[in-house]
């Protein structure tokens, strides 16, 4: 009698493994939105590549599903997908969008998670200060970072016997000297189309020179000695000089032109930040000396202006599905190894210290990166981005478009962006 | 009389299985309808009357957001703004789009090979006719820029002129746009008989006056239809503006549609973004009841 039990009972659990097996061996996956996925296409593409690959030699039973979409979209579609809770798993977001999503609370906070690596892990890892909360929770870990900076032809410069700037009256000089023909001085743009690089040299130039920007209650402090000194430096390349190292037709082109522009080798300077280097280098066919990278130029020499650091992030949104295996994988994408195969890739900046020991990091291509690095670590930047930081750079491009075009004058230009700003941000 | 109730009781059977295969085939449709049109629409104009915090709705404001955008948003001037990109599209777009059609109804050789040709540009994405003007127009990379440069004219941005921006984003629109106008009237200008023209052309001797006075008054709705589907498109176009000036420069081309999509996914104000869709909406019922009352007083 027991012996039958026993076999009816081994029966039956054979029966629940049975049925149960082919439920545990379905393969697992993790869906991803991202701007760019694993391909050919270019540098970033084949970066991304070189994660999927590894990621399926390390996980195979964990799929990586790729939902690719334009940049700008990733962080309106993570908006309206919370509120149908039709989320990825991870989703890329741009630093500039982070306290959006912090504040929407679309993301969850990575904090806990990161606190239960060790204590070696936990200091390895860059922290961006916009994917964190007031309470320095991070709700998002960096795939790659980049630092804000002047991009330059060497070889001009050194055909017309100048140094790399240090000051801004050094910049206009250098970019009168070089320039010539069909060659400008500077590409840089004050169109809202593409704000953020232009927008974003006018901030950290003002905290260089001791100016705050927003007021302690996160409005806007633009009416300052330093805010009108750069304005009238900038007009002054528009229309003080004959010809003019920023003509005005290009001074009014979006951002993506001044790089076409620089790609095209006419012009000297392209403000950019460190991730566009390589690509300047590909995309204009110059050898790698040719194309040179130093810190904003400030009125004041040797003391350079704070770095601004951004980066893509990889957050996990708030329905995620499967939240444990995201987190498996932007600990996979974090990790030293990966980032240092995808600063070799694709000239990315590591988020981790120990990347640096990658052997690419002993090659003169790793010069820029390896600038960038020390450059953000001693020059860090202390400011407070508001909720949306893109309501500050479009303002910010308006009120040059206004004074470089000739409709306003330089302090009349100030007052109306604090106007502006003030009435379009949020508390 | 008992057959005759039965082919009542038939014919009342049969009415009813009619209506209630006509509501299967209807009330689908119009829910379809209800879900994408009314809906976002109903959504629009209520988040247009309240606060909003990002996605969620906030307080009751009533017309609060109405009064803000006219008096320190910069309403009036996209609404003006917009209202030139639309008359300009119109004023390129009717004239090209009539003006080919007539060509392309005549008998000429290779008529189909231009017909293919001329329809070319409806079926290239906003985007990409975007990409390719702003290229055309590129003051220092593009052939326009180089053809200027070459003529001693020294070099001429179009989009990087706020004179000259607009008109830049108004020439790309009617060269997407002019096909279907195109096409309207030809399709409309096959359905005018063969006699009455050639007795018009026989009177008139001038196949201008033939066109004027015979087959324009003819085709007259059809194309007043053109006009309004162009009208509709241009007053709700986002994606060229967005890919060849961003507005830019100096506000020279921020039109209302733009203004919805970076209200709403750049700067996360929706009740700022549904308030101008609103004022789309209203503009673009105006519009179409304008073109209604003249197309009525053709009937009439």
């Amino acid at each position: 009698m027991q012996t039958r039990r026993q076999a009816l009972a081994a029966a039956g659990l054979g029966a629940v493994v049975s049925l149960a097996r082919p439920a545990l061996a379905q393969p697992r996956s993790v869906e991803i939105w991202t701007f760019e996925p694993p391909g050919d296409g270019n540098l970033v593409a084949k970066a991304v590549g070189h994660v999927a690959e590894r990621w399926a030699a390390t996980n195979p039973s964990i799929e990586l599903k790729w939902n690719s979409m334009p940049w700008q979209q990733l962080s309106p579609t993570l908006l309206r997908a919370s509120r149908a809770r039709r989320v990825p798993d991870v989703v890329m977001l741009f630093s500039p969008d982070m306290p959006v999503h912090i504040a929407a609370r679309t993301i969850v906070p990575l904090a806990d998670r990161v606190s239960a690596w060790p204590a070696d892990k936990q200091a390895d890892i860059v922290r961006l200060r916009q994917s964190q909360d007031a309470e320095g929770r991070a709700y998002a870990l960096p795939w790659q970072v980049r630092t804000s900076g002047l991009v330059y032809r060497a070889d001009l410069l050194e055909r017309a016997r100048v140094a790399p700037p240090s000051t801004l009256p050094e910049w206009s000089d250098a970019a009168a000297a070089a320039m010539g023909g069909e060659t400008v001085g500077f590409a840089m743009g004050f169109n809202p189309a593409g704000a953020s690089i232009s927008a974003a040299w006018f901030i950290v130039t003002q905290l260089g020179l001791g100016a705050a920007v927003l007021k302690p209650d996160g409005t806007a402090d633009f009416q300052t000695e330093q805010a009108r000194r750069i304005v009238t430096w900038m007009a002054a390349q528009v229309k003080g000089r004959t010809p003019p190292t920023l003509p005005l037709d290009v001074a009014l082109q979006e951002q993506e032109k001044q790089h076409d522009l620089f790609s095209a080798r006419r012009a000297v300077f392209l403000p950019t930040s460190s991730d566009r280097h390589a690509r300047m280098v590909s995309q204009s066919g110059l050898p790698f000396e040719a194309i040179g990278m130093t810190a904003y130029p400030t009125f004041t020499a040797g003391k350079p202006v704070p770095a601004l650091v951004q980066g893509w992030n990889l957050a996990i949104p708030e329905a995620a599905r499967s939240p444990d295996l995201a987190w498996q994988l932007i600990d996979f994408w974090t990790s030293g190894p990966i980032q240092g195969a995808m600063a070799s890739i694709a000239g990315m900046g590591p988020v981790r210290r120990t990347a640096l020991e990658h052997p690419f990091f002993r090659e003169p291509q790793s010069k820029v990166i390896r600038w960038a690095t020390e450059y953000a670590a001693e020059n860090p930047m202390q400011f407070e981005f508001p909720t949306n930081a893109s309501v500050l750079y479009d303002t910010v491009v308006r009120m040059f478009a206004q004074v470089l075009n000739g409709n306003m004058g330089v302090d009349q230009a100030l007052a109306w962006a604090e106007v502006d700003f003030n009435q379009k941000r949020r508390g | 009389m008992a057959a005759g109730s039965l082919r009542a009781r038939q014919r009342g059977h049969r009415m009813g299985q009619e209506r209630r295969e006509a509501a299967a085939l209807f009330y689908p449709a119009f829910a379809l309808v209800v879900a994408v049109s009314f809906f976002p629409l109903f959504y629009a104009v209520r988040q247009s009357l309240h606060e909003a915090e990002y996605l969620e709705l906030g307080r009751f404001v009533g017309l609060a957001n109405f009064v803000r955008l006219f008096t320190e948003g910069g309403g009036f001037a996209f609404v003006g703004t917009s209202l030139a990109f639309v008359l300009g599209s119109l004023l390129l777009t009717l004239p090209l789009g009539i003006g080919l059609a007539a060509l392309l109804a005549r008998p000429i050789r290779g008529r189909m090979l231009f017909r293919t040709f001329l329809a070319f540009p409806w079926v290239v994405s906003e985007l990409v006719t975007g990409f390719l003007w702003m290229w055309f127009f590129d003051a220092r990379l593009g052939p326009l820029g180089g053809l200027f440069a070459a003529l001693g004219m020294g070099t001429v941005g179009i989009l990087t002129n706020p004179d000259t921006a607009l008109a830049g984003v108004i020439l790309a629109n009617a060269w997407h746009a002019y096909p279907l106008v195109m096409i309207f009237t030809l399709a409309a200008m096959q359905t005018v008989p063969v006699e009455v023209q050639e007795a018009a052309l026989l009177d008139t001797r001038s196949p201008w006056q033939t066109f004027r006075y015979v087959t324009f008054p003819l085709i007259r709705g059809s194309i007043l239809v053109a006009a309004v589907l162009t009208t509709l498109r241009t007053f709700n176009n986002v994606t060229l503006v967005v890919a060849m000036t961003g507005g830019g420069p100096v506000g020279a081309t921020d039109v209302l549609g733009i203004r919805v999509f970076i209200e709403a996914f750049q700067f996360y104000r929706m009740e700022v973004a549904c308030t101008i869709a609103v004022v789309i909406f209203s503009l673009n019922i105006l519009a179409s009841l304008l073109f209604v009352r003249v197309l009525r007083g053709d009937a009439e």
